[in-house]
């Protein structure tokens, strides 16, 4: 069962990142070839919480996604991206800034994609009216949005399966890696300051043109934003107060999707075929392909490979922190951070059992040695380092590849190049900041 | 009853190169919505409608939303000509247009035109070559003909000219 769980592995991971067919294609195949071949029973796929689909990710994800739609009609998005142009005064630097950190707000609590796919297309007309190049501008809103997302429970799917995983709130999100993102923010905008700020000359003739744009004209349905943005602020309430009420992210999210599509008189039928299924059928496929390989004892063997590397235990899990954080960027800008962190999070969870065990059976590790606190650096490292490690190439976060299409659509196109020159840089800076961060904070400070 | 019974010859054409200031001017002049792109041996290409050049002299990020926020001022659309203007038939044109053979049953062409929406058929013939076009207004006169009882009086009242039919506006 070993090398047929491993090989079914290494072929469907080998197809994703070959990009031959597409990701979620493979992870279907692989997942369908896993229960074919009985490596897991459906039964362990569709039940089992170790082994099985991580309904708490899938349906969180669903949620979010649907409430996002519902609000994305109003307009709303589109009215803030022009209020905050004007609030950069119609000068290109300062529009950037307020683009980055607007950007980053939203992808902390919205799909990072969808709020690039949103912002776009306000970015690219900005530009056009300030008739600057519109490049530094799409490739600071995907690295932005990979940055900003990492803050919170919600922002990026990483955090979601982490979180699922080792069984950490949104607030504990919200202590631990929010303070590192602003610390990013501002280290990353100071840095893009020299970078740009001299090189983005205003024209006094342009910053007309946006000053005289009315942003007051593109709320399209103002009695639905009403609705979706009370029901996204309770449900934001939510996840702050899920860990005090017991109710895991899931549970909030989906009460407010369906609170949203109750109140709003959206049609369910177009509601839910908005939702990005793809993205939700890759998860569930990569979740069995995974579940495979924990019970046949691949990721058994790689954690006790990780161990001899790092060799971690009670009170000495520096050099797996840094060494996870590292890993995880580096990895994170070649492939996909979700089946990375797929694959991580066992391993991870496996490593705990062995370092902090309190029982349970052999190769498939209790959920409590996973929740220990002396884990929780490392839980964070894999957070910060696979979400930040998504900015390093065109290809590294699906936010990027999605910029990359709309920048060629509109005539400028982004080579594997040059989105590396900016996109580097800001990962290994960003990721140097992270892991100093868990450094002094965790191991240095012990806070 | 075949298409070629049916069909219109006189139709306008251009080759793959033209630019899009061209087609533009083209398209402002002469009374059809479409222009069919052609090679050097008339095989058809593509299709241009008033819809395509619309798409291609606008930046596809734009949408009747955003618009709304736009200055009053026409800078906008002046900018985004001059931006688009390097654009050729080619890189704007259809390529995916049903077409049908001359010696197709007319039924088939109003069923095609029902199943894609759009409102204009090429008639080609066996090598691929522009030989006439069918267009919605053209089968809905014909019905009318056929099917009702004072149909050739109303056909024969129709004003309108050659080609401008396009609710949808796309073909």
């Amino acid at each position: 069962m070993f090398l047929v769980a491993t090989s079914i592995f290494v072929f469907s991971y080998a197809l994703i990142v070959s990009e031959k067919i597409h990701k979620t294609k493979a992870a279907l195949l692989g997942a369908a070839l896993t229960l074919a071949a009985k490596v897991l029973t459906q039964d362990e796929a569709l039940h089992d919480i170790d082994l099985g689909v991580d309904w708490n990710v899938i349906f969180l994800l669903i949620s979010m996604m649907v409430i996002v739609n519902i609000l994305a009609r109003t307009g709303v998005f589109q009215y803030l991206a022009v209020k905050a142009a004007k609030l950069g005064r119609g000068e290109p630097f300062p529009i950037m800034l307020v683009f980055a950190t607007a950007t980053a707000l939203a992808s902390a609590f919205l799909d990072n994609v969808t709020t690039v796919l949103l912002l776009a297309p306000v970015t690219l007309l900005v530009a056009q009216e300030l008739e600057v190049d519109p490049v530094p501008f799409l490739i600071t809103l995907a690295l932005a949005s990979n940055i900003g997302g990492t803050a919170t429970l919600v922002g990026d799917p990483p955090n979601v399966m982490i979180a699922s995983k080792a069984g950490l709130t949104f607030m504990d999100f919200l202590n631990h890696l929010a303070p590192a993102i602003v610390l990013i923010m501002a280290v990353w905008l100071a840095v893009w300051k020299v970078a740009f700020g001299r090189r983005m000359r205003p024209r006094a003739d342009l910053k007309g043109r946006i000053m005289a744009m009315d942003e007051n004209k593109l709320i399209r349905n103002p009695a639905l934003l009403r609705k979706a943005a009370t029901v996204l602020g309770l449900t934001i309430l939510g996840f702050l107060l899920h860990g005090v009420l017991h109710y895991e992210p899931a549970t909030v999210a989906l009460v407010g999707a369906a609170v949203l599509l109750a109140v709003s008189g959206e049609d369910p039928q177009r509601a839910l075929a908005e939702v990005e299924w793809p993205t939700i059928f890759f998860f569930i496929g990569l979740y069995i392909i995974i579940g495979g390989t924990v019970k046949a004892g691949l990721i058994e063997v790689l954690s006790r490979k990780m161990i001899e590397l790092t060799r971690p235990a009670r009170g000495h899990t520096l050099t797996l922190s840094m060494a996870v954080a590292w890993f995880s960027a580096v990895a994170s800008a070649v492939v996909d951070n979700v089946p990375f962190v797929a694959t991580m999070n066992p391993l991870l969870a496996g490593i705990a059992g062995k370092i902090f065990a309190t029982g349970g059976a052999p190769g498939v590790p209790g959920a409590l040695a996973a929740r220990s606190p002396e884990m929780l650096p490392v839980w964070w490292s894999l957070a910060l380092g696979s979400c930040l490690g998504g900015n390093g190439t065109a290809i590294g976060a699906s936010a990027n590849v999605l910029i990359v299409g709309l920048a060629g659509k509109a005539g400028h196109k982004i080579s594997f190049l040059r989105f590396l020159k900016y996109g580097l840089p800001v990962m290994v800076l960003t990721v140097s900041v992270a892991t100093l961060y868990i450094y002094v904070r965790y191991y240095l400070l012990q806070w | 009853m075949n298409v070629s019974q049916l069909m219109r010859t006189d139709l306008v054409t251009t080759d793959p190169d033209t630019g899009l200031t061209t087609l533009f001017r083209l398209l402002a002049r002469v009374p059809s919505l479409h222009i069919y792109v052609v090679d050097q041996d008339h095989r058809m290409l593509g299709l241009i409608t008033s819809y395509d050049l619309l798409k291609a002299l606008s930046p596809f990020y734009m949408d009747s939303n955003l618009a709304k926020a736009l200055p009053d001022d026409d800078s906008f659309l002046r900018h985004a000509f001059r931006a688009n203007a390097h654009q050729t038939a080619s890189d704007i044109m259809e390529r995916d247009v049903p077409t049908l053979k001359p010696s197709d049953h007319f039924v088939e062409a109003e069923v095609l035109i029902r199943e894609r929406g759009g409102y204009v058929l090429p008639i080609v013939d066996d090598k691929g070559r522009l030989v006439g076009e069918v267009t919605r207004k053209m089968i809905i006169k014909y019905l009318a003909r056929t099917l009702l009882e004072d149909g050739t009086a109303i056909a024969a009242s129709s004003t309108s000219p050659a080609g401008q039919e396009s609710p949808e506006g796309k073909a």
